[in-house]
């Protein structure tokens, strides 16, 4: 899977650009604002329909204008792939080679990527939608099914918050029409729960291994999956929770409310892991998920590397180069402040690199 | 928008309250009945007060009609033992287009969707639970769409319904006719592989 060429209208602060890929290690350079991360996160809306940040896309569109799009063309062996994408008035329209999808959702696995960003901090410090979302991006690539059993548990959750609410508000219950949703929520949330189970058993061990090989570290890190339905049948746990449900106006009991535990030494990194174990953690985390992808779908992502060189020590750099000399990762973006820096890390590897300066 | 007359800005405030309908478009219908003989106007302004005034709903199928009880309910020669029930009267009239059904309709008045405020009370459902009282009704044919909100539907009714002495069946869903199979999306073709029928030649 090669990126070879994108364009950007209006999208963030771009207002017309058009970039052409040759290599398979990309830098690009420049000073802070002058639209280094825009570019990844335009490849990721290519791969994944959304923006990285988790932006609405309204807020997507460059100040004063009303609509952007992006193409990208992509090869894959001899096939090449012409994609467009348009956003206007709250309408996306997505293309490939042509065609219009139907659904979105289709287009999501197709053409997979992983980002590493300064903001995955939020990871290990913001609230559990962070990690869920997480979980589900990487499912959502793997498995179609996944996706469409998630997008189908999160509308028919909406109406249930909704009624439940306005029974609490009420003060009268229709009992059936609960039973009703609940019997539709069911086996949704045992496929969500256990294809979440059967993918930490495999992502685990890989993940580990990364972090062994990045940080050079003995840590045992772990993440541990954190559910209603670990201790409870979901059948069961989801009966048990109408009552309160209805007297607290909301739906405590489903996957909605798993989270992720991220373990160093059986401990919550969040609070025991120092800086520099966070930083290995979550590059790990996110390297393992490229692997991932790759071992699952039979295609390496596109890799995107927003200005981590800056804040990595010499050791993490060089466990980082040797994967990409094994050929571990896809084609690789990257950005940074410093162009010099990202010559210096890469000369002494002999790997060709595309030098692109904002 | 600006206008040059109170009149124009009036009809045009009136149609851009229509569904799909702009500032734009709702300009260009006034100017067209403007540009029409004055009689044609008119006589769609006639129409419209008919409707708005003389519109009644069934009273036994809610479906709408120009008389206290319709024309479908009306005709004895239809099955009275079985109703199919839709959540409004376009489905109505698409499932009359089929020339293949004969029996009455029940028209909930949409679909159930609690995000929206509107649940059963808001549907013509207990009206379908007295009406199937009488015992004449051996069957009931849900006729929704396939969503999420049809679904929910759906079961509702079948809970509400569940221990009477009536068959209750739904309209059976699979790829279109003329559809390719590769097109089809995987829900759809999921369901029509696990509820497969038997072959007829
Ligand atoms: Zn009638």
């Amino acid at each position: 899977m090669k990126l070879k060429s994108l364009s950007l209208m209006n999208y963030r602060v771009a207002e017309r650009q058009d970039w052409h890929f040759e290599a398979d290690v990309v830098s690009i350079t420049g000073a802070n604002g002058t639209g280094k991360t825009n570019i990844l996160d335009a490849i990721h809306y290519m791969c994944l329909t959304r923006s990285y940040f988790n932006q609405q896309d309204q807020q997507l569109v460059r100040f004063g204008e009303d609509f952007f799009n992006l193409q990208a063309q992509i090869m894959e062996e001899e096939a090449e792939n012409k994609l467009f994408c348009a956003w206007q008035g709250g309408k996306k329209v997505l293309r490939k080679n042509g065609v219009v999808y139907d659904r979105l959702a289709d287009h999501i696995g197709l053409f997979p990527v992983v980002m590493i960003a300064p903001t995955d901090l939020d990871l290990i410090y913001e609230g559990s939608e962070a990690r869920r979302r997480f979980a589900d991006m990487l499912l959502s690539q793997t498995d179609h099914a996944y996706l469409l059993a998630l997008m189908r548990y999160n509308k028919i959750l909406q109406q249930k918050q909704a009624l439940l609410r306005q029974y609490k508000q009420e003060g009268r219950v229709d009992i059936t029409l609960l039973d009703v949703l609940d019997m539709q929520l069911l086996p949704l949330n045992v496929e969500l729960y256990s294809k979440r189970v059967a993918w930490l058993d495999q992502y685990n061990p890989l993940f580990e291994a990364l972090y062994r090989s990045i940080s050079g570290d003995r840590e045992q890190v772990g993440i541990r999956y954190e559910s209603s339905f670990n201790a409870l049948e979901p059948a069961l746990a989801m009966q048990q929770a109408g009552k309160d449900d209805l007297a607290s106006g909301r739906c405590s009991v489903g996957i909605h409310r798993d989270d992720l535990l991220f373990t160093i030494n059986g401990h919550p990194v969040k609070r025991f892991g120092s800086q520099g174990q966070q930083k290995s953690f979550l590059i790990s985390l996110k390297l393992a998920q490229s692997i991932y992808l790759s071992e699952v779908m039979g295609k390496k992502p596109f890799l995107l590397l927003d200005d981590i060189f800056e804040k990595l020590d010499g050791q993490r750099v060089s466990s980082l180069l040797r994967l990409v000399q094994e050929e571990r990762f896809g084609q690789i973006f990257l950005t940074d402040t410093d162009k010099k820096r990202v010559e210096a890390i890469f000369r002494p590897h002999n790997t060709a690199v595309q030098y692109i300066e904002l | 928008m600006n206008f040059p007359s109170r009149l124009i800005e009036e009809a045009v405030n009136a149609f851009s309250r229509f569904p799909g309908i702009g500032k734009k478009t709702a300009l260009r219908l006034t100017l067209h009945l403007l540009r029409q003989q004055q009689a044609e106007a008119l006589e769609l302004a006639r129409a419209v007060t008919n409707l708005a005034t003389n519109v009644q709903y069934c009273r036994t199928c809610h479906n709408i009609s120009d008389a206290p009880v319709c024309q479908i309910c009306a005709n004895k020669s239809r099955n009275q033992a079985l109703v199919c029930v839709v959540a409004d009267m376009r489905d109505v009239i698409a499932i009359e287009n089929t020339g293949q059904y004969n029996g009455l309709y029940h028209v909930l008045g949409g679909l159930i969707t609690p995000m929206e405020g509107i649940g059963p009370d808001q549907l013509k459902i207990a009206s379908l639970e007295e009406r199937l009282a009488t015992g004449e009704v051996r069957e009931l044919l849900l006729a929704f769409s396939a969503t999420m909100e049809g679904d929910t539907t759906a079961f509702y009714i079948g809970r509400k319904l569940q221990g009477r002495d009536i068959r209750i069946s739904t309209i059976a869903r699979g790829i279109s006719i003329g559809g390719e199979l590769e097109y089809a999306d995987e829900i759809t073709l999921g369901r029509s592989i696990q509820q497969r029928i038997p072959f007829q030649s």
